[in-house]
Formats: C-alpha cells, structure tokens, sequence
C-alpha cells in the first residue's frame, strides 16, 4: 500500500516536471530557435536510451501520452467546468486503450497523468504556464467583452483613489447579457454595444471597484484613446461601440472599385469630425505636464503657458506628448504630427529645437512615443518605442544623440518597469535572434551604453500590450498584460526563482540517475 | 573497493563526457545575457525623387478606362483588395476579394471588416449576405448599379500633377506605373465625384474641416497594362491609394486602399456567378426580433 502511494507520487512529479520541462525548456528553445533547440532533440535521445530496455518503451509513451493530454486539454474550449470534465474523461478513454495495448500501461498511471494535465491546465490556462520562468501569476480577470472583435480593448494603470497603488483601469461589455435575436426558430447571440467601466484594484487579490465607488467621468478619461476598429467603428464618450458602416453597403460601395478611396476618404472624416466633435475641435488638450500648463492644440494652433508665461504657435501636431527634461532645470515639449518637434521657450517665444521627421525615422505616424531617461544623466530621452525603436537624446545645436536604435520591425518597447530604481528594466517584444519568424516574446532589458542587456524573457504566447506598475504598493512594480484573443487581463510579478536552471539541474540529475541505473545493471550482467 | 570506484567514475567520464560537455554549453547557452545592441547610428537618408519624364498621363488613364470597361476579355475577373489603418499599435485591415461577371451583372464578395468576416452576392436585382453559417437577403434598398469603373475618371483633372514612376508588372503583365500625390482639400475641391458633394459644401465654411482636410496627404498609384502587354493590354491592374490623416490626439494615422484584378475572362467565373439558385436553398426567409433574455433561455432548451 506504501509503495504504491510513493509510486503514484512519483509519477505525479513526473508529471509536473514534464509539464514544466516541455512549457519552459522545449517550447522556449524552438520558440528563440536558440542554438540549444539542437542539442535538445539527442539530449531527449539520450535520455530515453538510458532507460532500460524493458522499459524504455513504456516511458516514452507515457511521456508523450501525457504531453498528448497537456495539449488535448489545452484546446478544448468550453465555459462550464461540467462540460470541460467530461471532455477530459473522453480523452482519456479514447487514450486509455492505445497505452495499454501498446506499451501495457496500467490504468491509475494514466488516470494520473490526465488528473495532472487537468488540474494545471485548470489553474494556469491560455499557457500561462509558459511565463514561469521569470513571472508569477497574480490574478486574471474575467472575460470583459464579448463579441466578434478580436483585438483586445485598451487598458491603462492609474492610481485614482490616491492610496500610492496603481488601479488597472479598461472598458467591456460583459456587465449586460448579450441580447438574443430570433429568426424562424432559431436563437442568435448578438453583442451588447453598450460598454462600461471596469476599474480593478488590488486588495489581497484583484477586486474591481463598483461603479458606485468612482468618479467615473474622470476615471473614463484615463482609458486610452485607441481607436478600436478604426474608422469603422467609434467608441462614443458614452462608451457605445457604434459601427459606421453596413456590410452590404460596404460591398456595393466596394465593387465601384475606383470609387474605394473617394469613399475611404469620406468615412474618414466624418469619424474624425464625430470625434472632434466631442472635444469641441481640439485635437489635444493637456492640463499639466512638467512646468507646461493649459496646453491645447486646436485649428492649427499650439497654445498654453510655461511657468506661467503664455504662448501661442502655428503647429500642425495632433498630440501633446508631454514635457522633457533637458538638463540645468530646462524643460521642453514635445508633440507630434507630420513630424515629431520639441519646443523649449526661449526669449519669451516658443522655438521649435528639434525635430525629427518622415524621412529621419520610418513609418513616424505610427509611431508610440515614451518619454524617459536610460542613462540617468538627468537629460531626459525621447523613446519611439514602436515602430524601429530607437531612443533619441536631445543634443545641442538641434542635434538628436542616437543612444540606441534597431531596424527590426518586430521589435518594440512595452513599458518601463520600476523606473528610477535599481532594477529598472525595459519591457520590449523581442524575436529570435537567430531564427526569421517575426512572432515576438516578452523580454526585460536593462539599458547599457553598449546596448539592451536581456535579462530574461518568458515565451508566452500572444502578448498584445504590456503596462507595468505598482498594484499591491510593495514599492515593486506588476506586469498587467493582454493576449491576443482572449479579453482577459493577465497579472504577473517578477519573481528571482531560477526555474530553467533549477529544471536543467533536475534534468541532469534525472540523466545521472538513469545512468547509474543502466551501469548497475549492466555491470551486474557481467 | 576504491579502484572499483575509481573504475567506475573514469567508466562514466569515458561514456559521459560529450553528454556532460552539451549539458554545459546547454546551460550557458540558456542563462548567459544576451547584449543587444544598437543598429542605428545615423538617421536615414532622404529618398531621391522620382523620375518625371514627359508624358501624357491624362491619355494614358482615359485610354485605360475606357479598355476596362468596353474590352470584351475584360468583363470578368478576379480581384482582391483591402484597406489598411496603420493607427500606433493597432492595423485594422478590411479585406475584399471576389469575382466580377459583368454581362451577368453579378459578383461575389468575401469581406472582412474589422475581423468580421461575411459573404456577398449580387444578382441583378438580387442580393445575399452571410452571416455566420446562414444566409439573408439583401436590402433592396441598399443596392447600387454595379459600375465597376466607377470613379477613375474623376482622377482625370489632376493627371497633369501626375508622374510615371520605373515600369513595373502585376502578376507578370507589364506596366506602366503613374503616380499623383496632393492634399485632400485641393481633392474634394476640384474632384468631380459626387461622393465629395457634401463635404465640398462643408468645407466652405467649416475651418476645422479645412484644416483636417489641408494636412491630409493624399498618394494614388495606379498600374495600367502596357499596350504592347499580350494580354490585359491597357487596362487597369492594381489600384492603390494612401493616406496620412491626421488623428485627434493620435498623431497621423497611415490609410491604404488597394485593389489588384487579376485572370481576366476566367471561364470559371461565369458558372460560379451563373444564378443565384445555389444560394437560394439556404437563405433564411425570417425578420430578426429581439427576445427577452429570460424567455430565450426556455425557449432555445
């Protein structure tokens, strides 16, 4: 009785150590493509040749049987716990049968594996389990929308109650049931355009604060403007998800075909009109940043006050970026519209010292700018963290110092995690080095005057956008994420646990083990 | 006993060592920090500009319409198409492709808006959509006469500004490549489409508008069969137009529209496009009525 509870134990560790071996050391090699992803397929080889012969057979296909229910499980979608248990209990009956007419194995081993497979892909879902190297999970939010748009809904970190912790602030549309359309005798769910807040805060746990217990005026002012399913759909101040168009129309308008961009054009303005609408035709309006007051930009025009000194300056800028710091106390501006300037007030006017244009930097309309300082020389550095990012350092003479560029599309910085501190890290989507594919994985950096060091990277798949802050107010920061598909908002923390090589050292043990066995026995039989 | 142990670590260090070696370099591989450097030490060179060699674009593009529209192996085809918003982070494409039966006054489209995806049909006066596995009539209403060279002529009044850029070719049919870029208001100001009519109305007294309008970037290329070209001599190939817009508190945002036709008098377009019988079977004669969500869930047991 004894022994056979230390055998199903130990299969349940073999089961855990190969769920985290396949999530953490083989699907991070092939996924980096690193030199490491060749020798692992002989150091698999060589692992399983060291077990003997008479079972050999039986672990590789218990292995595989159990990565095979991992990765049954994994895709199996169903809301309803119920529904989900009886489809593991199918898989397993279907596989059941296969490892014991193959490789003889016995019922409660498998039974085992498939209890393993379940629980973890219960607790740790959509491949969670894959950001263990470096990251702990948190929490996750529930689904927030429901309906046929794929990608996920913008979010932003804010402290707005003023307790020194950051709320996780974002917009969805599960707080009404989706509304239900009938035709003949058939039922169709139909999403709910009506959107609201979702404000979560943490408090031994995530907890979302009720409508109730918000300024949710000024908290809907926080939620990033990002321009979900332009120039088709418009999110209203009321947060309607409002469609402009109609598909029939679209597809007769379509087959005009030199009429698509008269047509483009049309629907472009009347969105951007609706949206300035909304603010009065101010394309931007900030309140304060730096020493920079009142700032608006409206019909062409950049106005606001420095220190209390007004100006007012032709610009074709749609967005206020923020102030920068520029060394001796000195602040400037920066805005962006055709091209990027930045303003410093000089002799009571405001001058254009710097730019960067079209030509300086590709695909600059696009482009997402962060504003921070990586080398601490108290100068702080424009970052076009998107697309070809590269860190611009305000020079003399109405020179950008580059400090750090790259010409990799995929490439692209996410956030700054615990800036200011000692463990200040850049969070960037990085690809393989060495490998072509443009999938890109979550990746800390630290600046350096030589260039990004990488200090890990966890292959999660499909990490959309990334923010970091202080949520529990330990005075370090969380990662708050969303992935691709899904609605759901991840919450991790950076844990110093060195888990791939606590599981390569596990692994080596396991091969020495094996090996003395194999000696032993071989040494025996001679 | 020693020796035995002895015997036993140098039998292992003999069969083991290349294993023990990759585990290292495993390792190493796996844990050491990777410096990534910077790639960019200058800023990119200016473009140089692009030829402007003497030609009459005007003649070029009302030939070419007038091809498209009358040439008898043009009047059924494929074609695929999309529009681009580059806006930060998000690209939201729209993506059509079908086929075109003239004489038939029929086509198909297979459109995605914003990841939603449907099918479309018209017949003449009869029109389908899909929606999810299921499909609807049109509206009546919504149709509009099927004129696919609709709206290239009302590119004709800024031919002149226009310049032919290197040859190229489009599925292998030569090219010739013209090129106009101006901004939007000079385009809805003097563009005789009358999809401009109430913008260009607006626009009089309507400053932010002006605005909006004056900043917009405005960049159509069109690839026009050579007329020397075996097949598709002198007819419109690939049709593309950009944008740069700009965004209230978003900078400019990027706008392709792009379309390609392509397998001109493709016998197999017109059996696909021959009646909409086919389709007929499927479609769900019903209005939509919203239910109570409540009394759904009784009813859908």
């Amino acid at each position: 009785m004894l022994k056979a509870l230390g055998r199903y134990t130990a299969v349940i560790v073999y089961c855990i150590y190969l769920f985290l071996c396949y999530h953490l050391l083989v699907l991070g090699a092939f996924a980096d493509w690193s030199w490491y992803s060749f020798i692992l397929v002989p150091i698999v080889f060589i692992l399983f040749w060291l077990v003997p012969r008479e079972q050999r057979k039986a672990a590789v296909v218990y292995t595989l049987l159990f990565i095979f229910f991992d990765q049954a499980l994994y895709r199996v979608r169903w809301m309803e716990t119920h529904w989900y248990i009886l489809n593991a209990i199918f898989i397993g009956l279907v596989i059941y049968p296969i490892g014991r007419w193959y490789a003889k194995l016995k019922l409660m081993p498998i039974t085992l594996a498939l209890v393993v497979a379940f629980t973890l892909n219960t607790l740790l879902p959509d491949r969670m389990a894959q950001g263990l190297s470096h990251l702990w999970p948190m929490a996750v939010t529930k689904q927030l929308y429901v309906g046929e748009l794929k990608d996920p809904f913008p979010f932003t970190l804010a402290d707005i109650d003023g307790d020194h912790k950051d709320e996780i602030i974002t917009i969805g549309n599960t707080d009404q049931p989706a509304r239900i359309v009938r035709i003949d005798d058939r039922t169709f769910e139909v999403e709910d355009v009506q959107f609201t807040l979702f404000v979560y805060e943490w408090d031994k746990g995530l907890k979302r604060i009720p409508a109730e217990a918000m300024d949710a005026s000024r908290v809907k002012q926080l939620v990033p403007q990002e321009y979900v399913g332009f120039p088709y759909y418009i999110l209203t101040d009321d947060l309607k998800l409002q469609p402009l168009v109609i598909r029939q129309e679209l597809a007769e308008s379509m087959t005009q075909f030199g009429t698509a961009p008269f047509r483009a054009l049309v629907m472009n303005a009347e969105n951007i009109r609706q949206l300035l609408e909304q603010t009065g035709g101010v394309y931007d309006r900030v309140e304060q940043t730096g020493r920079f007051t009142d700032l608006v930009l409206a019909a062409g025009r950049l106005s606001g006050s420095y220190d209390g000194q007004p100006f007012e300056v032709d610009s074709d800028a749609t967005e206020i970026i923020g102030a920068i710091q520029l060394g001796e106390g000195r602040q400037g501006l920066i805005v962006k519209g055709m091209n990027i300037s930045l303003y410093e007030l000089l002799d009571g006017n405001l001058t254009e010292t710097h730019v960067l244009t079209r030509a300086m930097q590709p695909n600059l309309a696009q482009s997402q700018i962060m504003i921070t300082d990586v080398n601490h020389n108290g100068i702080e550095e424009m970052m076009i963290a998107f697309p070809y990012t590269i860190i611009l350092e305000p020079g003399d003479d109405g020179v950008w110092k580059i400090l750090w560029g790259t010409r990799e599309r995929s490439f692209r910085v996410e956030t700054m995690m615990n800036q200011g501190t000692g463990s200040e890290t850049l969070l960037a989507m990085q690809k393989s080095v060495v490998r072509a594919s443009d999938t890109n994985y979550l990746t800390g950096f630290t600046y350096t005057d030589e260039g990004l060091q990488r200090k890990w990277k966890v292959f999660l798949p499909g990490v959309v956008r990334a923010i970091a802050g202080d949520l529990d107010g330990d005075g370090r920061d969380e990662i708050v994420m969303t992935r691709t598909d899904n609605h759901k908002l991840y919450i991790w923390t950076p844990h110093r646990i060195p888990v791939i090589e606590i599981l390569s050292g596990l692994t080596v043990l396991l091969a020495v083990g094996l090996a003395v066995l194999r000696l032993r026995r071989w040494r025996h039989a001679k | 006993m020693p020796s035995k142990i002895t015997d036993y670590m140098l039998s292992i260090s003999k069969r083991w060592r290349m294993f023990a070696a990759g585990t290292a370099v495993t390792t190493m591989l796996l844990t050491a920090g990777c410096t990534y450097p910077s790639e960019v030490t200058e800023f990119t060179a200016v473009a140089a500009a692009t030829d402007t060699a003497a030609f009459d674009a005007r003649e070029l593009l009302e030939h070419a319409i007038e091809v498209t529209d009358t040439d008898e192996e043009a009047q059924s085809y494929w074609y695929t198409g999309y529009v681009k918003n580059n806006i930060g982070r998000r690209t939201t494409t729209s993506m059509y492709d079908g086929i075109v039966y003239r004489p038939g006054d029929a086509y198909l489209v297979n459109g995605r808006v914003a990841t939603r995806q449907y099918r479309y049909f018209h017949f003449g006066d009869q029109s389908y959509i899909s929606r999810g596995s299921n499909w609807f009539r049109g509206e009546p209403e919504r149709m509009l006469p099927f004129d696919p060279l609709r709206g290239f002529s009302d590119w004709l009044p800024f031919m002149d500004e226009a310049v032919k850029l290197a040859d190229s070719s489009v599925l292998s049919t030569p090219t010739d490549v013209i090129q106009v870029q101006l901004d939007a208001r000079e385009w809805v100001e003097q563009a005789p489409s009358d999809l401009f009519d109430e913008l260009r109305e607006e626009l009089q007294d309507d400053e932010t508008l002006q605005h909006l309008l004056e900043n917009t970037i405005v960049k159509m290329t069109l690839w026009i069969g050579k007329p020397d070209a075996p097949k598709q001599a002198s007819y419109i190939l690939q049709y593309s137009t950009w944008f740069v817009m700009p965004l209230p508190g978003g900078g400019y945002f990027d706008q392709e529209t792009f379309f390609r036709f392509y397998q001109h008098d493709d016998p197999s377009i017109e059996s696909q496009l021959s009646s909409p019988e086919r389709i007929e079977k499927y479609v769900l004669d019903a209005r939509f009525e919203q239910v109570d969500p409540a009394s759904a869930e009784v009813e859908s047991e």
